[in-house]
């Protein structure tokens, strides 16, 4: 339970983040915090209290002593995705600090939003 | 011999190309612009093969890793996914042969590489029946659009790539929120164990999935609250781009809806919302192209508006409206990506996307001008013209619907088709209007692709019927999900 609440709590202020800041650099955290959260969220629901992780070892060989090895396997995938799409959203600050100068996004308005 | 009718290869081959040009474009800068041109066509020689058995009635399976469904990601191809797969690498196709001519800034290899993994990705969205892969491959779609709607780094392009990126990351958390609740009550990523495990699920565990799993792909479909990148992000990006994301990203996203929600939730309680949020799409996409100056940006709101259309008909629910929707699709995706295409030959022949500056342009360029008309015309529904069969059948169902919504979303629609038909008309008449402005003559190498596209939609409007009874085969195929669950899982219960 704890796991959910507190996954709901980074989820949420990344959320927060991501709405109030109006600095390009803390809206991005805000949707770090965001798939941070979904992460703990995914391994949570995988979490089967008192098992170990799902690895074939000298120790365990049976499969019903482990937690769920599929959500273990979305975290991963959604850590890569996660991570690559961070890293274009920041390159895309800094093109945009290069062209205007400023990180505060009312500033950057060439646009209509 | 190899197996040639295996949906597995629309994926495979599209990434091994877009890895093998990664490693040989230092040493091969020239050559990689044909690369997108070739796996194109590569996938068109698949789909042909699986076209064969899909258009006899059977569902063809691509599974890996050698064992059953459920337990491996597979990839399902029945008559839908078959129309939109088809769709996205004809359009990949001809798109990318228009860009091998429109993309003169070398080197490009990074742009066709992107290109290259978009096709990809759409032909992964349509053929996949994992509701994870959805995620992933919806992921890929947006990753490489993100970055080729900033590709030209000006100050626009950066900045509707910017506002993109936070809207696709945030769209595609939500995706994964669902997809991950759904896992956590059914213990299964397949769509088609989903959809038989969710029968002994209660209605709010499902609503909310299917909330999150809705918004998260309504994003990219563009449907009324969350559309607000669309408009920035089309005429940022290169004009060929901009005929790939309205022709093709939108339609699979909305293709993925419909698959969610019909085969995966079976589910009617939510669709008089998508019918409100489809008719406020429509409404306020045509009400906003209206007023625009800036010639793609009026496109890019036309695109909202013609996707609300098409979700409004789906969201009627029976049979017919189903088939009038995927008739809608495929006519939006040809015209709409002829306009782009004609759009960014007309802007690179003036050098600014306002519309009035095209004073003339139709007296000097006249072919590009009158393939801007064809598909205008088709797009509005003019009655030669194949978008007029389908937007009669789009209104012939939407009085199915119950009670006053009917009648509104029937005005509506017509009301829309008449202000698409003025500012269309308002662009006509300035392109033929008298001018003594001096423009470039079109570039023959780019008339090609949108004058294929222009006859293909000629080929459909002289047999609609036809077209119509094959959508219509579609519609019953997707109805009948039971067939799809039972061929998917191979009679597992």
């Amino acid at each position: 339970m704890i796991f959910y609440i507190s996954a709901l709590l980074i989820i949420g202020i990344g959320i927060y983040a991501l709405i109030i800041k109006k600095n390009l650099i803390k809206i991005i955290i805000g949707l770090d915090l965001i798939e941070t959260g979904i992460n703990l969220l995914i391994v949570s629901i995988g979490y089967v209290n008192g098992k170990t992780a799902p690895i074939f070892s000298k120790d365990v060989m049976n499969a019903s002593l482990m937690v769920d090895p599929v959500p273990q396997a979305l975290t991963l995938t959604s850590i890569v995705i996660g991570a690559s799409e961070l890293a274009l959203a920041a390159a895309f600050v800094v093109l945009l600090y290069r062209k205007y100068g400023t990180l505060d996004i009312r500033k950057i308005r060439s646009l209509r939003w | 011999m190899v197996n040639l009718a295996n949906p597995t290869l629309l994926v495979v081959i599209p990434l091994f190309f877009a890895f093998l040009s990664i490693i040989i474009s230092p040493f091969l800068k020239k050559l990689i612009k044909f690369v997108p041109l070739i796996v194109s066509a590569l996938n068109l020689v698949v789909i042909y093969f699986i076209g064969v058995k899909v258009l006899y009635g059977s569902i063809v399976l691509g599974t890996t890793a050698g064992l059953n469904p459920p337990y491996v990601i597979i990839l399902a191809v029945d008559k839908l996914n078959f129309i939109i797969v088809l769709m996205v690498n004809v359009l990949g196709f001809l798109i990318s042969f228009y860009n091998i001519f429109y993309m003169k800034e070398e080197p490009t290899d990074k742009f066709h590489i992107l290109f290259t993994l978009l096709i990809m990705a759409s032909s992964w969205i349509s053929i996949t029946g994992d509701l994870f892969n959805v995620f992933v491959a919806f992921e890929v779609l947006s990753l490489s659009s993100f970055g080729l709607v900033g590709y030209m780094r000006s100050k626009d392009s950066i900045e509707a790539g910017f506002k993109y990126v936070v809207q696709g990351i945030l769209a595609g958390s939500l995706l994964l929120i669902g997809v991950v609740l759904i896992y956590a009550q059914t213990g299964t990523l397949n769509m088609a164990h989903i959809a038989t495990k969710l029968d002994y699920v209660g209605s709010l565990e499902k609503l909310v999935p299917y909330v999150l799993i809705f918004f998260g792909l309504a994003v990219e479909g563009a449907l009324f609250p969350l559309n607000s990148w669309l408009p920035d992000a089309h005429p940022a990006a290169p004009s060929g781009i901009s005929a790939m994301l309205s022709g093709i990203v939108t339609t699979t996203a909305i293709y993925a809806i419909i698959r969610v929600t019909v085969t995966v939730f079976n589910y009617s309680a939510f669709i008089p919302y998508l019918f409100i949020i489809a008719l406020l799409t429509l409404f306020f996409g045509e009400i906003a192209a209206f007023f625009q100056k800036d010639l793609k940006r009026m496109l890019a709101y036309s695109t909202i508006g013609q996707t609300g259309l098409f979700v409004l008909a789906f969201s009627v629910g029976t049979q017919a409206s189903i088939s009038a929707s995927v008739a809608q699709m495929v006519n939006h995706s040809f015209s709409k990506a002829v306009l782009f295409l004609v759009a960014g030959i007309m802007i690179e022949a003036q050098g600014s996307r306002n519309i009035d500056d095209l004073k003339g342009f139709g007296r000097v360029n006249i072919l590009t001008s009158i393939l801007f008309v064809f598909a205008a015309l088709s797009l509005i529904g003019v009655p030669p013209f194949f978008g007029f069969f389908t937007k009669l059948a789009i209104l012939q169902t939407l009085l199915d619907f119950p009670g006053f919504l009917g009648y509104l979303s029937f005005a509506l629609v017509l009301f829309a088709a008449i202000i698409e038909g003025v500012y269309f008309y308002r662009v006509f008449k300035i392109l033929f209007e008298k001018s003594d402005k001096n423009f470039q003559a079109e570039n023959p190498w780019l008339v090609i692709s949108p004058f294929i596209l222009v006859l293909i939609l000629v080929i459909l409007s002289s047999r609609p019927m036809s077209v119509l009874n094959f959508t219509n085969d579609i519609a019953n195929q997707l109805i009948q999900r039971t067939i799809y669950l039972t061929s998917v899982l191979g009679g597992l219960k």
